[in-house]
């Protein structure tokens, strides 16, 4: 029977209070951690996203909405462009690369991003298994909407209108899955990805602009009012739904044989994308570009970076007040443990003198005390990493729907183990004072009681 | 073996303790007589080195422990010393063996599970071994605690009224099982008590 064994002992026969103390210490630290985890996660989904990112052109609207939906996939679109626009910048010799990007679809919450196979190799993106779309309506898809929603190669399905709610299905037309990419840990992996015709095959039948001015502006809500509005009535009429909107089997039998002809249908005017990013662009291209789409009517160029650095800036006050709270918990659980330990001395002081009598020296007696605290405070650390990484998993689940990026709980970053330093600290002064009685104990007063 | 010279203790400027001066040879067994408050506890706490006398000496072992001070006195203590208290005491998180055990380690000894066992064999009260100490009778805690106080084998045994809390039966048969016990491991015993019930059992008696 060592004092490590004495201390563990004396912590377990006082099991409750034990637990509230170690409780309060683990809620306290991964709160921190949590905050830790998620910040370096979005910073390196940051970098992996938007990093290569240089410029981004869109329609007239929130700077910082244009990159968050262009680059990011986060929001939606601020507007369409009109795709002669993208095409007309392609002469420019000076532009090395440049990709277009259409979205406002979705299946199952996963956004269908019309584009080029630029836009994989932007991030790094891999086959998995099968191809690259090449025709409209094939389908490439990000690993965690495979794995998600179980897609695999040669599977059909059909895309919505909307970027969360479906509007209405585009259900006269399938998309089939002709590959599945690697995990890259980028935006990918949350994509459907189809080449940019598919968008404009999707909206033939029923372009008005209103369909891609979505949330956030009075007149979208009002559009959706609408749509929302007309869908109501249509449902209740089915027949007339099937009238209105032209689509018999007939058509749909005979879809892939009509694709060429349709495309080459669509008024240019129609043609429309969402933005182009702009990949290794610098120097005079660069002022080149943002001068020429600035001075479009309804576009406007947007350098991604300073946008990320003043949204970054937007969440300090935040990231600050979780770290404050944090902090806070962490000093209740750091009284709690004091508390604690003084209760249990008070009614052990006759154990100290008892102690004492059978040999142990005040320093010994000191150690016993000092190791109670820090044994709740390993075990408080412990319990937080299992509480933080566990939360991290369950908060990057519904992120993920939200971001459209991947967080993980099963990450450890190397300050994880500064943490327990922090709880041992916290264990050996929350001990002190409570020690220091325990060593300070008068045996001969104690005992004659 | 055990010796005590001019030893004098004071409480506060008024009250001042003398203690007769008095030698106990190895093995030997005696009493120390004296009503409440004359301080019989306080020559105990003296004997055993918890308090400092103000003057005067006492020898254990040939070792003046009055001029012993922190962690050597306290591991002389825990080797050589062993106490009975009047209401015994235990680590209450403990069991009866890890109480035992912890008073082998503390005294700087190594821990032996067999000499537990035969102690609590000789005191009757071996099925307590794996006990929780809350789950044990006074009698019982008082025998345990006369286990303790004997496993290390101390050269001088301190008890400090420990049969005042019993009743007839129990203090014959606990004070019956100290004298066997210090006699069997040849320590010698020094029982500080007002009760009468022990003073016609010693022939040796102190009165204070």
């Amino acid at each position: 029977m060592n004092i490590l064994r004495l201390s563990w002992k004396n912590i377990i026969s006082k099991p409750l209070p034990s637990l509230l103390s170690m409780l309060l210490l683990a809620v306290g630290l991964s709160t921190a951690i949590i905050l830790q985890l998620t910040e370096h996660q979005l910073t390196e989904n940051i970098n992996n996203t938007g990093k290569d990112v240089k410029l981004v052109i869109g329609a007239k609207g929130s700077r910082l909405q244009l990159v968050l939906s262009g680059v990011f996939q986060i929001d939606n679109p601020t507007g369409n462009i009109n795709y002669g626009f993208y095409s007309l910048m392609k002469r420019n010799k000076m532009i090395k690369e440049m990709i277009p990007v259409s979205m406002g679809d979705s299946y199952k919450r996963k956004r269908i991003v019309g584009t080029n196979h630029d836009y994989i190799r932007l991030f790094s993106g891999k086959l998995k298994e099968g191809v690259l779309f090449e025709k409209p309506l094939e389908a490439t898809i990000g690993n965690v909407v495979a794995s998600e929603l179980g897609l695999k190669v040669g599977d059909e399905f059909v895309g919505g209108h909307g970027m969360e709610e479906v509007l209405h299905s585009h259900d006269e037309y399938k998309y089939k899955v002709v590959g599945v990419l690697e995990r890259s840990g980028s935006v990918l992996d949350n994509l459907i990805l189809t080449p940019v015709q598919t968008v404009w095959i999707m909206h033939a039948g029923h372009n008005d602009d209103s369909e891609y001015t979505l949330e956030g502006t009075e007149e979208a809500a009002h559009d959706e009012h609408e749509h929302a509005h007309e869908e109501i009535l249509e449902d209740s009429l089915p027949q007339k739904y099937e009238e209105h909107n032209h689509h018999d089997h007939n058509h749909h039998e005979h879809a892939e044989v009509n694709l060429e002809e349709l495309l080459a249908n669509i008024d240019p005017k129609d043609r429309e994308i969402t933005a182009i990013l702009f990949p290794n662009l610098s120097g005079n291209a660069k002022i080149g570009v943002l001068n020429n789409a600035n001075n479009q009517p309804n576009m406007m160029a947007v350098d991604p970076a300073p946008e990320i650095a003043l949204l970054k800036n937007k969440l300090t006050p935040f990231v600050s007040i979780i770290i404050a709270i944090s902090w806070f918990i962490t000093i209740i659980a750091m009284f709690s443990v004091f508390i604690g330990l003084l209760n249990s001395l008070r009614g052990r002081k006759y154990e100290i003198a008892l102690m004492r009598v059978l040999g142990a020296s005040k320093a010994k007696v000191l150690a016993s005390i000092l190791f109670e605290g820090i044994i709740l405070s390993v075990l408080g650390y412990l319990l937080c990493l299992v509480l933080s990484h566990a939360g991290m998993e369950l908060i990057g689940s519904w992120m993920q729907n939200e971001y459209q990026y991947e967080f993980t709980g099963w990450i450890f970053l190397n300050s994880e183990l500064t943490y327990l330093l922090v709880a041992i600290a916290i264990g050996l002064v929350s001990a002190l004072i409570p020690a220091y009685k325990a060593y300070n104990t008068d045996i001969s007063e104690t005992l004659s009681k | 073996m055990v010796r005590i010279n001019g030893l004098t203790y004071n409480y506060s400027s008024e009250i001042q303790l003398r203690f007769p001066d008095f030698s106990l040879s190895k093995g030997e067994q005696a009493l120390i007589l004296g009503q409440s408050g004359c301080g019989k506890t306080t020559l105990l706490h003296l004997l055993s080195g918890l308090l400092k006398p103000d003057s005067g000496e006492v020898d254990v072992e040939n070792e003046n422990i009055s001029k012993m001070s922190g962690a050597r006195l306290d591991n002389f203590r825990g080797a050589n010393i062993g106490i009975v208290f009047q209401t015994p005491h235990f680590i209450e998180a403990l069991t009866v063996k890890e109480n035992l055990t912890l008073a082998q380690t503390l005294a700087g000894k190594s821990k032996n599970v067999d000499k537990v066992k035969t102690l609590l064999a000789d005191l009757g009260v071996e099925s307590k071994l794996n006990a929780k100490l809350n789950a044990l009778s006074v009698g019982e805690k008082q025998r345990i605690s006369i286990a303790r106080a004997l496993v290390n084998s101390p050269a001088l045994i301190l008890a400090d009224e420990p049969t005042s809390a019993l009743d007839d039966k129990n203090c014959d048969a606990v004070l019956k099982l100290v004298r066997e016990q210090a006699k069997k491991h040849n320590s010698t015993l020094l029982i500080v008590t007002h009760d009468n019930r022990l003073k016609d059992q010693f022939d040796k008696r102190i009165e204070l």
